[in-house]
């Protein structure tokens, strides 16, 4: 048990590295080299620079940069217009009107980038001001906002899913296909709850809004690009004609074009969407570097080893597990971003959930989800800083508006432990 | 005005390694468009994805000084704003001093690892057995140019706290 006790220490030592304020990357890797040091007498530098060689140039990662500067590009474009002008139409004669836009907007927002912060952004540039014209209950406006934001991670492409592949060893392309009906899902008990609200707090005017087919086929024209390059790039990797990195360069090379369509490409908006990708690649990849080392150093300590033993000597049952490590995520995610959450458990929790049996993909979707519902609770959470900023509502606000939304992932995550398929289905049908 | 003169030439030489990182990006992205295209018409260039992958670790490791100093790095920041000023101040030091030696201590390690790729003469798993020294001489470059910034930042810091002017933390904005 002596082990034991410096394992904990090691943590302790995490923790405060951390909570100094120090940056996450240099933390993992203070860390790390405070565990090598004590644990073992293998040479701590040299193996620390073979693990960062090898977490940063490795092939698998290389549809990360691309995917986020697809991101960049879209961002960039009058996408958030033409996304709320298409779906206008659609979803104005819907109980709870068009608050269905944020949502079914965020879906498709999602479909073609990988960050729930910037979801909320894109969607909400142009959603924010019109539903307030329109006289939608700010709480509404916000709760579905920062609820739907979250698909971001969920559905494909996905950067947090891309780590997640990486960190345990899975098909990218098998973890993206996973994510799309729990996705959709997710959107629909959204939809449902605006609905239901919608006949007991009705808020909002549409009355003076009328399309007709016509006008309804011209705004499911106008979305025909993004759909289409959505279809690609997804398309592509469930019929296994592309890797996750091919279909990323497709992504990047449609929505340059989808840009140079809407007269928004300029040298500027592209060297900003290049500049973007590279500070939000390098960032992540510092984390990364310092998860390797630590994953490294973990492995040493015995620690995941032995919290695997002690955990399934309980005999939990498979939800008692769920139910244990959701709480642990949410109050994780009280103090970390979703990213760092993810790799800084991985290497402990890993061979406990392969111990307790759980498939891989479906434990990956399952952690989207959970992560995705810290991001929505205080006190950190980007979601909730980029409503913050956009709507000037403080932050107690912007968190009990998306309570009901966090209550709902809580009832996706028990949907999916009674029916798993609903993300393995997709990947074992891949070709 | 000679310490200007240097944080001003180091400012453009972060915002250079950042620039660099973008084209090694975009050729990534050429690398891997051509080993498409060359599928289709069913050729084959061999080292494609290895070199695609070390232009990945490149762009990365070049932009990390252009990312630290733009404040687009992730830190904890929740428990240091719940404190008073001067507390903040003081572990704002603190981890820009302890962020420095752990960027030195990489640097000097990734140092030795090109080092010893060349003394050794290390080639790439794959198909074009490439040096490795040559990629690796790049990341290197990158996490010495990172190391650089972060201990520029610090004495900056120290500086401005000096003559008064600090702000009370060095905490990022929110970056998307």
């Amino acid at each position: 048990m002596d082990e034991m006790l410096l394992a904990v220490a090691l943590l302790a030592v995490l923790f405060f590295l951390l909570g100094s304020g120090i940056w996450v990357g240099a933390s993992l890797i203070g860390c790390a080299i405070v565990g090598m040091e004590l644990f073992t007498g293998r040479p701590t530098g040299d193996s620390m620079a073979i693990t960062i060689w090898g977490s940063i140039s490795s092939w698998t990662l290389t549809s990360l940069p691309l995917f986020i500067w697809m991101g960049e590009i879209l961002f960039r474009t009058k996408l958030s217009e033409t996304l709320f002008k298409g779906l206008t139409p659609w979803m104005y004669r819907l109980p709870g009107g068009l608050l269905h836009v944020n949502i079914t907007g965020s879906a498709v927002f999602a479909a073609i980038s990988g960050s729930s912060a910037a979801t909320v952004a894109t969607v909400g540039k142009m959603s924010i001001p019109e539903l307030k014209k329109r006289r939608y209950s700010d709480r509404m406006i916000v709760g579905t906002l920062a609820g739907a934001g979250t698909l971001g991670l969920l559905i494909p492409p996905s950067i947090s899913l891309i780590i997640y592949a990486v960190t345990v060893n899975e098909s990218i392309a098998k973890l993206f296909m996973a994510g799309i009906i729990p996705g959709l899902m997710l959107a629909g008990l959204f939809m449902g709850y605006v609905a239901l609200s919608s006949f007991f707090r009705k808020s909002g005017e549409t009355d003076d809004l009328s399309f007709n087919w016509r006008d309804k086929a011209s705004a499911l024209v106008s979305l025909s690009p993004i759909v289409a390059l959505i279809i690609c790039v997804i398309g592509s990797i469930y019929a296994g004609i592309a890797t996750a990195t091919e279909a990323a360069v497709l992504g990047v090379v449609g929505s340059l074009l989808i840009a140079l369509m809407q007269k928004s490409l300029d040298w500027q908006s592209f060297r900003d969407s290049l500049m973007g990708a590279v500070k939000t690649s390098s960032m992540i990849a510092f984390i990364l570097m310092g998860a390797h080392f630590l994953s490294l150093a973990m492995g040493f300590t015995g620690l995941p080893r032995h919290l695997a033993e002690v955990i399934g000597s309980w005999e939990l049952s498979p939800l008692m597990l769920i139910v244990i490590l959701t709480v642990f995520y949410i109050i994780l995610g009280c103090f970390l971003d979703g990213l760092s959450s993810i790799v800084l458990t991985m290497a402990v929790i890993e061979p406990l959930v392969r111990q307790a049996g759980f498939d891989m993909i479906w434990f990956g979707i399952y952690l989207m989800i959970v992560v995705e519902m810290a991001q929505i609770t205080p006190p950190v959470g980007f979601n909730l800083f980029v409503l913050q900023s956009m709507t000037g509502h403080n932050m107690a606000f912007i968190a009990r508006a998306a309570f009901p939304m966090f209550l709902l992932m809580i009832v996706a995550v028990f949907i999916m432990v009674w029916v798993p398929e609903l993300a393995t289905y997709l990947p074992n049908a891949m070709k | 005005m000679f310490l200007c003169s240097i944080g001003k030439g180091l400012e453009g030489l972060y915002k250079l390694s950042g620039a660099l990182a973008a084209l090694c990006l975009v050729t990534m992205a050429l690398c891997v468009i051509l080993s498409i295209v060359t599928r289709l018409f069913d050729g084959y260039v061999p080292g494609l994805t290895e070199i695609a992958g070390y232009l990945m670790g490149a762009a990365n490791c070049l932009a990390l000084a252009y990312t630290f100093r733009n404040k687009a790095h992730i830190q904890v920041t929740l428990f240091i704003e719940k404190m008073g000023v001067k507390q903040q101040r003081g572990f704002t030091v603190f981890a820009l001093l302890m962020t420095s030696l752990i960027t030195l201590y990489v640097a000097y390690y990734m140092i030795r690892l090109t080092y010893f790729s060349w003394d050794f003469h290390e080639v790439s798993d794959g198909s074009i057995a490439l040096p490795l020294w040559i990629p690796q001489s790049v990341v290197t470059l990158g996490t010495i140019l990172f190391a650089i910034s972060v201990v520029h930042s610090f004495f900056e810091y120290c500086w401005l706290q000096l003559t008064g002017q600090a702000p009370s933390s060095n905490a990022q904005e929110e970056a998307l």
